[in-house]
């Protein structure tokens, strides 16, 4: 530790303090998660997990096999799939972007998403009407 | 040693340079041609509509104005063909002498009628462009006029007696004659559809590979974004102001046309009905669907269709969707508390925002 | 007094040990692709109080180049040039004008943090998502310690050096005489 190490220790964590308040107060952390599906690299849908109601479930008819999917609150599971092994049906609930369920027999990937630019239509380049 | 004089440096800045040079020439090389794009829009009033008209190419600011000023003038020069508003239309033309004679029409018109009859025989009379004199009775959509008490039945019977889509013959080439005196054409249906692909291929022989046209909410997408992504095309919700988007999906070179129960309609004795007519019934359609978007390369057909859809309803148009390849459609039902949102297997990229629920069946008619 | 072509296999070593550091922990799951940790800063630090500004620079820029090359993501490039153009200038600020008075360890802090607030503001302004700025707050914490740990490694390599190497500078002569 030299003479001015704990005046720029300090500086540092009273810059970090001033953004994480900044963020806490714009609340840029919420947001709502769409639940996005893919089978073979293709986007099968998106759906905005808030328009889903809780306890529903998607079944998906991909890759030859069944999958269904459970919604419950902020949650996704995999409940049921008639793949060899059933590898995805133990893979943990998804509740944030990070991570997703995967079925390779089906080759499905789920994942929960952030970022929706087209729900603001900002991503969105006319509206048929 | 000063670094200024250290050949160590230099060293280093050369192969800097070098980097930085690769760096940029692979850069080049992966984003594709480097040409500069420029990207004109214009919105203006036209066909009683608010027509949106954007254009990018690599042609230079001026010339893409000179461009859109050729592109409105197109659509003006057609809605005064189409327009059945327009005394002098030729639309009006062959109204007026409706039982009389047959009247002559300019190609494009000729065009759009023949496209008109095509649906009529393909959707059994679901879309019918002789609805005129039912359209009139209802004065959907025509604010001036309003009426205090529902047609009675025996005005819709008459008004039905003289829809007949079979009764509008091409007696000879570009020659259209109505069978009976008060048949009216009405083009509504159809004319927005046709005008979009106008403008497409008057934009393409000019030149432009990247474009979005928007007639009134009939969307026609040219090519594809400038940076080579699909367009991305949302669907109004029904319920939700205008703009606020029920789902969108990702669109090349094809029109997405809605037709849809909350568009216009007319309020008779404090009741809403939409402006869209049942050509077999002569009144205004029932049943759950909110809206019908036809995917379709071709804006004429795909504009017909919805209308039809609307008609038709959600089971039947499926059964003829299956005969139509290339057609792809997004039906939005009102089955309870959210609308839901039903797509064909062909729409890719689909998203389903603004709280609404999607059915979860994929369907079967993919190829 | 080191011989140029000492001083420039170091800075070569230097550059390709960046690269590979940025590599390895480009292994690390981090919210976005491209937002990294900063410890491949280790070695633009390392070139600063061993040689000077313009070799850190050098360093940085290279691993910089060379990593967008290899791996061609333009995004990382971009997070990275972000990050450097606020930890760049102000560790060597800190350096110069300070170096007496600051630990290597402590200026590897303020440049980590420096260089987490620069890329984030890339990945804001590039993906116009401001939501993300909600991960600032952990990504400066999580920096803050790798950039605490880089200059705890920065100053044990420096002094390893000095004691092999009794020619190379000390920190009191930052640029090479």
């Amino acid at each position: 530790m030299k003479s001015k190490d704990k005046a720029l220790y300090l500086a540092i964590l009273f810059f970090t303090a001033i953004v994480w308040m900044i963020t806490a107060i714009s609340g840029g952390g919420a947001g709502e998660f769409f639940l996005e599906i893919t089978a073979d690299g293709k986007s099968i849908k998106s759906v905005e997990l808030s328009g889903i109601e809780p306890g529903a479930s998607i079944t998906l008819h991909e890759g030859g096999g069944m999958n269904e999917l459970l919604i419950s609150g902020n949650a996704v599971r995999m409940i049921s799939s008639d793949c060899p092994g059933g590898d995805c049906l133990k893979m943990a609930p998804l509740v944030s972007e990070r991570g997703a369920i995967v079925c390779l027999p089906h080759r499905l990937v789920i994942k929960l998403r952030r970022k929706d630019e087209d729900r603001n239509s900002g991503g969105i380049d006319a509206i048929s009407y | 040693m000063r670094h200024k004089t250290s050949p160590g440096i230099q060293t280093f800045l050369a192969f800097l340079l070098s980097a930085v040079f690769a760096a940029g020439l692979f850069y080049r090389l992966s984003a594709g041609e480097g040409l500069k794009m420029n990207t004109r829009s214009r919105e203006s009033i036209a066909m009683d509509t608010v027509v949106r008209v954007s254009v990018t190419s690599d042609k230079t600011p001026e010339e893409l104005d000179g461009i859109l000023d050729g592109v409105f003038e197109l659509i003006e020069r057609l809605d005064g063909k189409l327009s059945m508003h327009n005394a002098t239309s030729e639309i009006s033309l062959v109204n007026a002498n409706a039982g009389r004679e047959a009247v002559r029409v300019s190609p494009e018109t000729a065009e759009v009628l023949r496209s008109a009859l095509e649906i009529t025989r393909l959707t059994d009379g679901a879309f019918d462009p002789t609805i005129g004199p039912v359209t009139a009775l209802w004065q959907a959509g025509d604010a001036k006029k309003t009426r205090h008490e529902l047609p009675s039945d025996s005005e819709i019977l008459e008004a039905l007696s003289l829809v007949d889509g079979k009764s509008l013959k091409e007696t000879a080439p570009n020659e259209f004659y109505l069978a009976r005196e008060g048949m009216r054409l009405d083009l509504g249906g159809i004319a927005k559809g046709y005008v979009s692909a106008a403008v497409r291929n008057f934009l393409e022989s000019a030149g432009v590979e990247s474009a979005l046209i928007d007639l009134g909410g009939n969307v026609l997408a040219v090519g594809s974004r400038p940076n080579g992504e699909p367009w991305r095309i949302g669907v109004q919700h029904p319920l939700q102001s205008r703009g606020a988007p029920i789902c969108s999906m990702s669109v090349e070179n094809a029109s997405v046309i809605t037709a849809g129960v909350y568009e216009r309609f007319v309020e008779i004795g404090g009741k809403r009905y939409t402006h869209i007519f049942d050509p077999r019934t002569g009144r205004p359609i029932e049943g759950n669907l909110l809206s019908v978007s036809v995917v379709a390369a071709d804006p004429t057909i795909g504009d017909a269709l919805s209308t039809a859809f609307m008609v038709m309803g959600e089971n039947r148009s499926k059964l003829l969707l299956k005969e139509l390849p290339g057609v792809e459609t997004v039906f939005v039902s009102d089955k309870g508390s959210t609308p839901t949102v039903t797509a064909t297997g062909g729409i890719i990229g689909l998203k389903v925002l603004n709280r609404a629920s999607v059915n979860a069946e994929r369907h079967e008619e993919q190829r | 007094m080191r011989s140029r072509t000492e001083k420039t296999a170091i800075l070569a070593l230097f550059s390709a040990l960046a690269l590979a550091a940025g590599m390895i922990e480009s292994w690390f799951p981090l919210p976005f692709p491209g937002v990294r940790l900063g410890l491949a800063n280790v070695f633009p630090l390392l070139a600063l109080i061993i040689f000077g500004a313009g070799e850190a620079v050098a360093v940085a820029a290279v691993r910089l180049c060379m990593s967008f090359l290899l791996a061609g993501n333009p995004f990382a490039l971009a997070c990275s040039i972000g990050g450097l153009l606020c930890s760049l200038p102000l560790s060597i600020l800190l350096y110069k004008k300070f170096g007496t008075d600051l630990s290597v360890t402590a200026i590897s802090a303020a440049s980590a943090t420096a260089f987490n607030a620069g890329q984030i503001a890339v990945v804001a302004a590039l993906t116009s998502e401001p939501a993300i700025l909600a991960y600032a707050p952990v990504i400066l914490s999580v920096g803050a310690v790798t950039g605490i740990s880089v200059g705890y490694l920065a100053d044990k390599i420096r002094n390893r050096l000095s004691l092999e190497k009794r020619a190379l500078p000390t920190k009191e002569t930052p640029a090479s005489k």
